[in-house]
């Protein structure tokens, strides 16, 4: 896609990200995120694993444009990122649907505001993806009707409707109850593999951010940081029953569940604050 | 989801509170009838055949629809409902207009709603009787202070809810809308405007209640025409039996506006099915 042939640089660049909120009620300051760096290559499924509050979603939103770091940046095709753009979607955990639209028209909004109207063709763009996430026959459903799987496939939908380079995934099967989750984790994986996106996905689970990723980003808490950094080097698809008992797969999880054992002990003796 | 633990309670426990907690809604719309029908038979009973009471004072049921029948006869009825519903609608309308756009304001501009917000609760706070007095001497004695009253009665549900519908928007909506290229305007239009809906009929319900009882206070204290103005009149001249009827006629109307609201929330916005109380 890019002209430049020899070593190309990595689509997504985090150069030294630092998050800072001021808390007004307090006057204190909270570093959210404290200095991250992160190169992400095109094509290249990252996971990013820890704690809950250890600042991994706010990197994922100055990724998104959503959060302007506090110092550094993060460079997305060599250009600096400076707000949300049609290169860049987001999965979000809690779907955030808009419940006055069905189905189609939740899908259309990922089209609607980036011109995407203008093709002749959108109404079959967005059915086309509504079915390829299986929600054929749901188009005119609204958002309540639906469980929480469905609902994160709709918003899997509106994410790739556009056909952005780069897919961030905020916990995207967080809510979703164990089954359906193993159903979607395997259907991300197949979907990702066939349109060949870029990924940042967010998880807490040691299984999904290994059956999932080409590399792990492992986060600390208090405050958010780089850990570590592994390459899983398992082969694709993972998502069959065998993957889970390679030996690769049981050192990868017994090593990951070490240091997030030891995180989790850390962070639960010296980091009082929330 | 309560109703259905009713219904299991029901089924554990025996006797008549049981029966009653285990009833379908049809079954209840039955057992309301039959308790309407009890207190209509024996009110007859008690105050018409025995005269335990002086019917000036509380007519038997049978003559409160004579009554009726004498207003509907003499066109008292059509002609009072006619400008008691003018007055009404003239006034929600009012409520709407001003009601919504500076909920909308309030709700999206901090400094507006701290500029306006004091004074539309400290306006609110009085009962509309307090503006009566007032309402005669600006509006003179037509229906300027009926439509003034049911306005002012009205405008303060849906200003309320439509700033507190603005300001609890999920701003996880927010924050997909700008993923997706959302501007401001855009924000404004696809998420803020439609999350206020619900809370708009909230307050439209509240309001057609609050709009009812205005517009009595206003027609009862020294209003020539309207509903309220019959029920006056008639009790003045000892027609007690029309002024019953003419109060059965206003809790009709408070009743059906309410379910009009209902009625208008279901077609224009048809994925707010709450499970809510009463619907």
């Amino acid at each position: 896609m890019t002209d430049s042939d020899t070593a190309p640089a990595p689509l997504i660049q985090v150069r030294g990200v630092t998050v800072r909120y001021d808390i007004a009620r307090t006057g204190t300051t909270l570093t959210a995120v404290d200095g991250v760096d992160l190169d992400i290559a095109e094509g290249e499924f990252v996971t990013v694993l820890g704690p809950s509050g250890c600042g991994k979603t706010t990197v994922m939103n100055v990724i998104a444009g959503l959060v302007a770091p506090t110092e550094g940046e993060v460079l997305v095709d060599g250009r600096p990122v400076t707000g949300p753009g049609p290169d860049r979607a987001v999965v979000f955990q809690d779907y955030a649907l808009l419940p006055w639209r069905s189905v189609f028209d939740n899908v259309r909004f990922g089209l609607e505001m980036q011109s995407g109207l203008r093709t002749g063709d959108w109404r079959a763009r967005v059915q086309e993806t509504i079915e390829l996430v299986g929600l054929g026959g749901f188009e005119n459903s609204y958002p309540r009707e639906l469980s929480g799987g469905m609902q994160q496939r709709v918003g899997l939908a509106r994410a790739i409707v556009a056909e952005p380079r780069i897919l961030l995934m905020d916990e995207p099967l967080g809510a979703v109850d164990a089954l359906t989750r193993e159903v979607m984790r395997a259907e991300i994986e197949k979907l990702i593999a066939a349109t060949g996106k870029t990924v940042l996905f967010i998880t807490h689970s040691i299984e999904e951010a290994i059956l999932l990723g080409d590399r792990i980003v492992v986060f600390k808490s208090h405050p958010g940081a780089v850990l570590e950094v592994i390459e899983t080097g398992l082969a694709r698809p993972r998502s069959e029953r065998g993957a889970q008992s390679d030996p690769r797969y049981l050192e990868l999880r017994d090593h990951l569940w070490d240091i997030l054992q030891n995180e989790a002990t850390t962070a639960s003796r010296g980091g009082a604050g929330s | 989801m309560s109703a259905l633990f009713a219904r299991q309670e029901a089924r554990r426990a025996r006797g008549a509170a049981a029966f009653i907690a285990g009833l379908s809604p049809r079954g209840r719309a039955g057992l309301v009838a039959v308790e309407v029908l009890v207190v209509l038979a024996l009110w007859q009973f008690l105050v018409g055949t025995l005269r335990l009471v002086n019917p000036v004072f509380l007519p038997p049921p049978l003559d409160i629809v004579n009554g009726f029948g004498e207003l509907l006869a003499t066109g008292t009825l059509g002609q009072n409902l006619a400008v008691s519903a003018g007055s009404w609608f003239t006034g929600y309308a009012l409520a709407l207009l001003i009601g919504i756009p500076l909920g909308l304001l309030m709700g999206s501009s901090l400094p507006v709603d701290r500029v306006v917000g004091p004074i539309a609760w400290t306006i609110y706070a009085a009962p509309s009787v307090a503006y009566q007095p007032l309402s005669k001497a600006w509006f003179g004695f037509g229906t300027g202070p009926v439509i003034f009253l049911v306005a002012i009665s009205a405008v303060f549900p849906i200003l309320f809810n439509i700033a507190a519908g603005m300001r609890t928007t999920n701003p996880s909506l927010v924050r997909a809308a700008r993923v997706y290229g959302a501007s401001r305007l855009d924000l404004y239009r696809k998420v803020f405007l439609p999350s206020t809906v619900p809370f708009l009929f909230a307050g439209l319900r509240q309001a057609a209640v609050l709009a009812t009882i205005g517009m009595m206070v206003a027609e009862l204290t020294g209003s020539s025409t309207g509903i309220g103005a019959v029920i006056i009149r008639s009790a003045n001249t000892y027609q007690t039996d029309q002024s019953f009827a003419a109060i059965m006629i206003v809790v009709v109307w408070s009743i059906a506006m309410t379910q009009l609201v209902g009625v208008a929330e279901r077609i224009l916005a048809p994925w707010n099915r709450r499970k809510g109380v009463g619907r």
